[in-house]
């Protein structure tokens, strides 16, 4: 016997995947009950009932002790409470304490439950990352075309392409994944996965396929086939191998459900391995009849001239009927009552033994309505074939997402795939809007929209996706990619968002940056880098702090940092900042103090390398023109004392020593004499005011000698210093 | 490990399936450890600090602790003690003032702590209060280093932090019987963001406060620069009981302000207005009372999902819809009462 036959009509898809694991369907429809609470709707045009869908978390392990009830917990001064994570939205929830202690009549033992906390991440599998990461490529090119110029058939089916493409190849990767670690988070995964297949692919077929003419009917089957797998491929095997097909329990149960979901060939197929076997020439004869019947139907898959598909349908029905009709049908048996149903083209028959709406649909769709309008499945199809399934069965959520793309509703479809996933509303709703398949202001908002919310419902999904992103903040970078194309309101979360990103290291603060600069962030970039300044400041990075605190409009805080360097400087006596200053002399700043860093730096340079002149005509033009704050003007006088007693040459003139002695009285003077001298090196030993006036008698003497110096040997001022010894 | 479900647009629990472990404060009484019976130290707060990298909390133990927290892995750093009742609440400051962190306490004082070099030290010791200190706020880092205190003495105390290392204070009459919370206005217009663009610098700045008070009210609080005092701008009328806490929405493109309130009464009330001169709308967050005292309202950072913890052990997680409609996303609570217990 051929095993190359497939016993169902896989998708490419299917195939690619090879999803052949007995234990789990390819691409069975998800259920979305795994919280246990999850309520299930039975009308699919009522709205939705909100109690219904709250999703109920259980701390597990409990705070609450087995054998102690809540209420009596609650008793002992015991309560839950909350707080977010600001960043990534994640909850900390911890057993609180109602009132004080010393409030509460009676003291009560504390137990290891009441000192823990429970945090609750809303953490993203790993495995996603790839997913999300690919589908945000594809979100930006889609976002960089103009929505009312985009529009090109080639542009969508490209985009569409890679979504599947990036669906496909996660599902797959699952798949290998589920191999080697079956664990419920591959599991979960899987299934969304294949949720988002199904939907993504039945939307596309819907609402999206530029080829109009390939009817809904065959399109629908290919995608029942590819997604919902419920029909069972070993059953097949198991049919085909049995040497009594006909007399097996499950044979025509088996053949009415290829049937219904068009799996003609396979029908054919197996009816013929059946035949072959067949000893019986009166049951032969009727597996004959329906056989050839099969084998005429009129492939939906092909496109006729208008009308002609339609009148060879109807002869179709007819041949089905003179076969169910016949003699020889009794011969198959009670078990292909079912089957002849099906071959009957009544859509109540065929509704009557359908297992689930999907197949009512699919069946309804092939034997029925072939030639059905996309414009008309609602009608035609899910009108009559619906009904009987809401009544008596639970409709999931996703259920509802699949019926309203068949309705074409639009934006019913966003509105519950808002529902679902934020990725799928996100994404879905991109494609539709951009291509024009979809009026956003047709959603109502109005109650936030009369108010001025300067965004439309298409940011507003697209901004639920990124908070959910959040909780992983490796993905910075992406979440930051969505926002930023979600008008003003994106704008705004992200400004506050992306300050509270970590910066781990400097290569992510440099990227956090670079990120803000390039889209503006103005009030971001400030906050950022007074927040690293102050870090910076704190180890003791001043040139980085300075530089920080500038880009941040921080004067002041400048003004700080450079008294630090320069208390460093009077506290050690070294000032050395090479490297600070060749960071700082890049900014362009108007901060007097950064201004007088910098020339008082040129100072101590000059110093250094015995260039005194230069050293000194530095520290007049400090005092004379203002750069210099007056509380450091004692510091630079006392700077001055070397040059002032350099026995070789004659550094200042007499009027420089004029207004080196007129600042210092000037602070001397003052009434804020006490503040301006503050700086001026404390003695540990004696009274301060002792040492402070011996270090100002050396200052005057200093000066005054160096007055009388400047008259008898007025200092000539060559191109190069003499270099000290 | 429980499932969590997503916060966002879905609510089907898939794929944002979630993790949850937990992390043990080892808080405890210190009074009775000297007796050497177990005695209670129920955490009473717990916060985050702005990059959600560290987490404190606060115990009837009278201690702070104050974690490393990343991914699954968390370490205690550091224990602060020096309050002499239980410790209510504490609240960081925004990073651009430094590692600080605001405590206040059963014993009538707010402590201020800082963190210079891996050490932390009291910076301040706040001890105008007469009685038991329920709640420390920091305003936006926008108005620069101001806490806001709110005490069973009925007053409202707000310290600013001076450049030169010196505090003033402020103290105003709240609420007669005594205030139970505070909580800062965002520093932005609402609106301006989205009429002016998030950053046009140009924003104007609002100077607000609300506070929650056992005389079953909700005031608001406004800095006037004219005359440098704070003034009662508006009166809430709403809760039937005491207010234990209010908690402002971060404005973050959002076209109004959103106050959130709970109270002894059983309710959450959401006041929102559209302008700083508008009127206050009220609604209740729904219809029907909650089943005990609600403790606590906290927002989240994009100001969309309110956290309300209720005295009948349940979190529960609420949104606004796409019509404006307050909702239930999801809820938490202990294991043991889906047994019935």
């Amino acid at each position: 016997m051929s095993t190359g036959i497939p016993l169902i009509q896989p998708s490419n898809t299917a195939l690619t995947f090879n999803a052949t694991a007995a234990k789990r369907s390819i691409f069975s429809a998800p259920t979305v009950d795994l919280n246990l609470t999850h309520g299930m709707v039975h009308d699919m045009d009522r709205d939705q009932n909100d109690e219904e869908y709250v999703a109920v978390l259980h701390l597990d392990p409990s705070p609450i002790k087995k054998d102690v009830s809540a209420d009596s917990w609650a008793k002992t001064n015991r309560t839950l409470r909350s707080t977010f994570r600001p960043t990534t939205n994640e909850i900390a929830v911890y057993v609180a304490g109602r009132k004080a202690a010393e409030e509460f009549p009676t003291k009560q033992k504390s137990s290891v439950e009441d000192n823990t906390i429970f945090l609750c991440q809303a953490a993203i599998p790993k495995s996603r990352i790839p997913f999300i990461e690919q589908t945000f490529k594809v979100f930006l090119d889609i976002a960089s075309k103009n929505p009312y110029k985009a529009g090109g058939t080639s542009d969508y089916k490209h985009h569409l392409e890679r979504y599947n493409k990036a669906i496909e190849e996660h599902l797959a990767h699952l798949y290998v994944e589920s191999k080697t670690n079956d664990t419920l988070e591959i599991e979960q995964e899987t299934t969304l996965m294949e949720s988002f297949s199904a939907v993504w692919q039945l939307a596309e077929a819907v609402f999206l396929k530029s080829d109009r003419n390939q009817p809904i009917a065959f399109m629908f089957n290919e995608w029942l086939a590819t997604h919902d797998t419920s029909q069972d491929q070993e059953l097949g095997k198991t049919l085909l191998a049995d040497s009594s097909k006909l007399t097996h329990p499950d044979f025509w149960s088996y053949i009415r459900r290829c049937l219904l979901r068009g799996m003609i060939e396979s029908v054919i197929f197996i009816l013929e391995q059946t035949l072959n076997d067949e000893e019986d020439e009166q049951v032969a004869r009727a597996l004959e009849d329906l056989v050839r019947v099969l084998k005429d139907i009129p492939s939906s898959e092909k496109t006729f001239p208008p009308g002609e598909f339609h009148s060879r349908h109807m002869n179709w029905k007819e041949e089905c009927k003179k076969f169910t009709q016949s003699k020889h049908v009794k011969h198959l048996g009670k078990g292909a009552k079912d089957v002849m149903k099906v071959l009957s083209c009544e859509a109540e028959e065929i509704i009557d033994v359908s297992d689930c709406w999907e197949e009512a649909v699919s069946g309804t769709f092939l034997f029925v309505h072939p030639d059905c309008e996309r414009e008309n499945i609602g009608r035609q199809i899910l009108e009559t074939c619906l009904p009987p399934f809401l009544e008596s069965t639970d409709v999931t959520l996703l259920d509802r997402i699949k019926i309203a793309i068949l309705q074409m509703d639009d934006v019913k479809t966003v509105r519950l795939c808002g529902e679902f996933h934020p990725w799928l509303v996100a994404h879905l709703s991109t494609v539709l809007q951009q291509y024009g398949y979809l009026d956003m202001s047709a959603i109502d908002l109005q109650d936030i929209a009369t108010q001025g919310w300067d965004s439309n419902i298409h940011d507003f999904f697209v901004i639920s996706y990124a908070q959910s992103l959040m909780s992983n903040l490796s993905l910075w970078e992406i979440v930051a990619g969505y926002l930023i194309r979600c008008g003003h309101t994106g704008r705004s979360t992200l400004s506050e968002w992306i300050c509270h990103v970590p910066l781990n290291s400097s290569e992510k603060a440099h990227k956090v940056l670079k990120f803000c600069e390039e889209n503006d962030l103005k009030d971001s970039l400030r906050s950022i880098n007074r927040v690293m300044a102050v870090e910076e400041e704190k180890r003791g990075e001043y040139a980085q702090a300075i530089q920080h605190f500038i880009v941040s409009k921080d004067l002041d805080r400048v003004a700080k940092v450079v008294d630090n360097l320069v208390l460093g400087y009077l506290e050690h006596g070294q000032f050395d900042l090479d490297d600070t200053l060749a960071s700082i002399e890049a900014l362009d700043t108007t901060s007097t103090h950064v201004q007088f860093l910098r020339s008082y730096a040129g100072f101590h340079r000059d110093y250094k390398n015995c260039k005194l002149a230069k050293a000194g005509e530095t520290l007049v033009k400090l005092l004379s023109n203002g750069t210099a704050p007056k509380k450091y003007w004692i510091v630079l006088l006392l700077d001055a004392l070397p040059l002032l007693e350099n026995k070789q040459q004659v550094i200042f003139d007499s009027s420089d020593t004029f207004v080196l002695m007129q600042s210092l009285e000037e602070l001397v003077g003052s009434q804020y004499k006490s503040e301006y001298l503050q700086l001026l090196p404390q003695s540990s030993s004696g009274s301060t005011s002792t040492v402070e006036e011996a270090q100002l008698d050396v200052l005057r003497l200093s000066l005054t000698r160096n007055l009388a110096r400047s008259f008898v040997h007025p200092p000539h001022r060559p191109d190069e210093d003499i270099l000290m010894a | 490990m429980v499932s969590f479900d997503r916060l966002f647009s879905g609510r089907m629990g898939l794929g944002q399936a979630a993790t949850q472990h937990a992390l043990e404060t080892q808080h405890e009484d210190m009074i009775v450890r000297t007796v050497k019976q177990r005695q209670t130290g129920e955490i009473h707060d717990a916060q985050y600090d702005y990059y959600g990298k560290r987490l404190a909390t606060c115990s009837s133990d009278r201690s702070i602790r104050i974690f490393d927290v990343d991914g699954e892995s968390h370490r205690l750093v550091e224990t602060l003690k020096g309050h002499e009742g239980p410790v209510w609440q504490i609240s960081w400051a925004h990073p651009k003032f430094g590692c600080i962190l605001a405590s206040c306490s059963y014993d009538g004082k707010v402590f201020v702590w800082r963190e210079q070099n891996g050490q932390w030290s009291r910076i301040k010791e706040h001890t105008s209060h007469t009685a038991s200190v329920n709640s420390v706020a920091w305003a936006p880092h926008e108005l620069g280093p101001l806490l806001a205190c709110a005490s069973s003495d009925g007053r409202v105390s707000i310290l600013s932090f001076k450049d030169d290392g010196s505090w003033d204070t402020a103290l105003l009459d709240a609420h007669a019987i005594g205030c139970n919370s505070v909580g800062w206005a965002p520093a932005t217009v609402p609106g301006s963001l989205t009429s002016q663009g998030p950053n046009s610098g140009k924003g104007p700045i609002t100077k607000r406060f609300s506070s929650g008070g056992c005389d079953n009210l909700v005031k608001i609080w406004a800095y006037r620069e004219d005359t440098k005092t704070w003034k009662e701008e508006e009166t809430l009328e709403g809760h039937t009981d005491w207010v234990r806490d209010v908690a402002w929405a971060p404005n973050i493109g959002l076209p109004k302000n959103y106050l959130a309130s709970c109270s002894q009464d059983k309710t959450v009330l959401i006041w929102t207005q559209d302008t700083p001169s508008s009127p206050w709308q009220k609604k209740a967050l729904r219809d029907e009372k909650f089943a005990d005292v609600v403790w606590r309202v906290s927002w989240s950072l994009s100001g969309n999902i309110l956290a309300v913890s209720c005295g009948d052990n349940k979190i529960t997680l609420w949104k606004e819809n796409l019509s404006g409609e307050w909702e239930c996303v999801s809820e938490m609570e202990e294991k043991n009462m889906a047994g019935g217990n």
